[in-house]
């Protein structure tokens, strides 16, 4: 299996820097999971995927130590945050803990399916996280949608179409505007950035 | 100023007057407000903070809903309308955690005449919406002849981010927002 993260969209979200840094922008992935939640936002998804994935990749992959078993655990644990953003509750804990707690439901139902003995070598305390949450047993069927949206969903691997199917999120990707204007995702990506700084040195003065 | 009192959503979302969207609702304290918007008028969806009055000053989206159904999976979805832009000028909170606001309106933009710029944009947003199936049934009524509605339901499309659209609530924008959209989508 390849690495997961390299075939779900690519275009800039509002994920700018959390990754990046050493601080955790708390309140930012709340909203991000909130946007999934209400909005099926793609974006969003996006932002938490990228947030996440290499993190769990790193987890999984130290935990596990095969890539394609780690990655399948980013695949598992991604799709689940999709389906069952609307049970975060940021009142009972960080939405941090709560991916966590998901990544090591996933792993152990992993370990279960394929190795059922290899599960007695993890124990709870090696995971970063304690408790684990009860709502992860609930199933949810996916909303089956048009297979007129545009851009990215039809060239996705089977398994992140299952992860993206079901957003009304109406905002366009970059992906979907580049195949809308006929035009390479480059040009696009130079087009926004140039649009944006003009607009930015015309509104500086008058904004609002 | 006449002010109103309603409440607030809070969600990540850029809308303009004329602007739909389609929301799932699931929070006990966002159903109550769907109940209160039903039976009065409508609530606001708020990108900003509602923490600490951080929001005051900021602009919202205040919306009616105009449609509801039931997901797949149980949840309410319900279809709104932003009927205006409005002022934030206090944010409180009730028992129930939901937030409440006193609003005033703001205006926003004019009614523009279509012009060259703006009907090349028209026709490139009407191939968006025959594009999608979301869009064309979510706008039963899409206004493709008015200069307005095609300029602010572009800004919603387009992929930026909040903060950079949230210059677009500004009332005398319009000209930047077409300038914006030709340098994207027309250059």
């Amino acid at each position: 299996m390849q690495s997961v993260h390299s075939g779900l969209p690519s275009h800039q979200t509002t994920a700018k820097s959390s990754g990046m840094t050493n601080e955790i922008d708390h309140s930012q992935l709340c909203q991000w999971l909130k946007a999934v939640a209400v909005k099926r936002d793609k974006q969003a998804f996006t932002a938490v995927f990228k947030f996440f994935a290499p993190k769990i990749q790193r987890i999984a992959y130290s935990k596990l130590n095969s890539e394609a078993l780690a990655a399948e655990v980013v695949q598992d644990t991604m799709s689940n945050v999709w389906r069952k953003a609307h049970l975060f509750d940021e009142s009972k804990g960080a939405a941090t803990t709560w991916v966590y707690t998901i990544m090591r439901n996933v792993t152990f139902d992993l370990l279960r399916k394929i190795k059922g003995n290899k599960e007695d070598a993890l124990s709870d305390d090696i995971w970063p996280l304690v408790e684990s949450s009860s709502t992860e047993n609930e199933t949810f069927s996916d909303h089956i949608q048009s297979r007129n949206l545009q851009g990215v969903i039809s060239t996705l691997p089977a398994n992140q179409q299952e992860v993206v199917k079901g957003f009304y999120f109406l905002e366009m990707s970059q992906e979907q505007l580049a195949v809308h204007l006929n035009l390479p995702l480059g040009t696009i990506k130079s087009r926004l950035r140039l649009a944006l700084g003009k607009l930015k040195s015309k509104l500086g003065e008058d904004d609002d | 100023m006449a002010m109103t009192n309603l409440p607030l959503f809070p969600l990540p979302v850029f809308l303009l007057p004329q602007g739909l969207t389609r929301l799932r609702i699931f929070e006990p304290r966002y159903l109550k407000m769907v109940s209160l918007a039903m039976k009065d008028q409508g609530f606001v969806i708020f990108s900003q903070s509602t923490e600490n009055m951080k929001g005051v000053g900021q602009t919202g989206s205040w919306v009616e809903i105009i449609n509801f159904d039931q997901s797949d999976d149980g949840l309410l979805l319900i279809d709104v309308r932003c009927k205006s832009l409005v002022n934030i000028i206090t944010i409180t909170q009730d028992a129930d955690n939901l937030h409440h606001s006193d609003v005033s309106v703001k205006e926003h933009w004019p009614d523009v005449t279509i012009d060259k710029v703006t009907a090349r944009l028209s026709a490139s947003l009407k191939k968006v919406f025959n594009d999608n199936t979301e869009l064309n049934t979510l706008y039963p009524q899409p206004c493709f002849t008015s200069a307005n509605w095609v300029v602010a339901r572009w800004l919603e499309l387009l992929p930026v981010e909040l903060v950079e659209k949230d210059l677009f609530f500004a009332q005398y924008s319009f000209n930047e927002a077409k300038v914006f959209l030709q340098n994207i989508i027309l250059s």
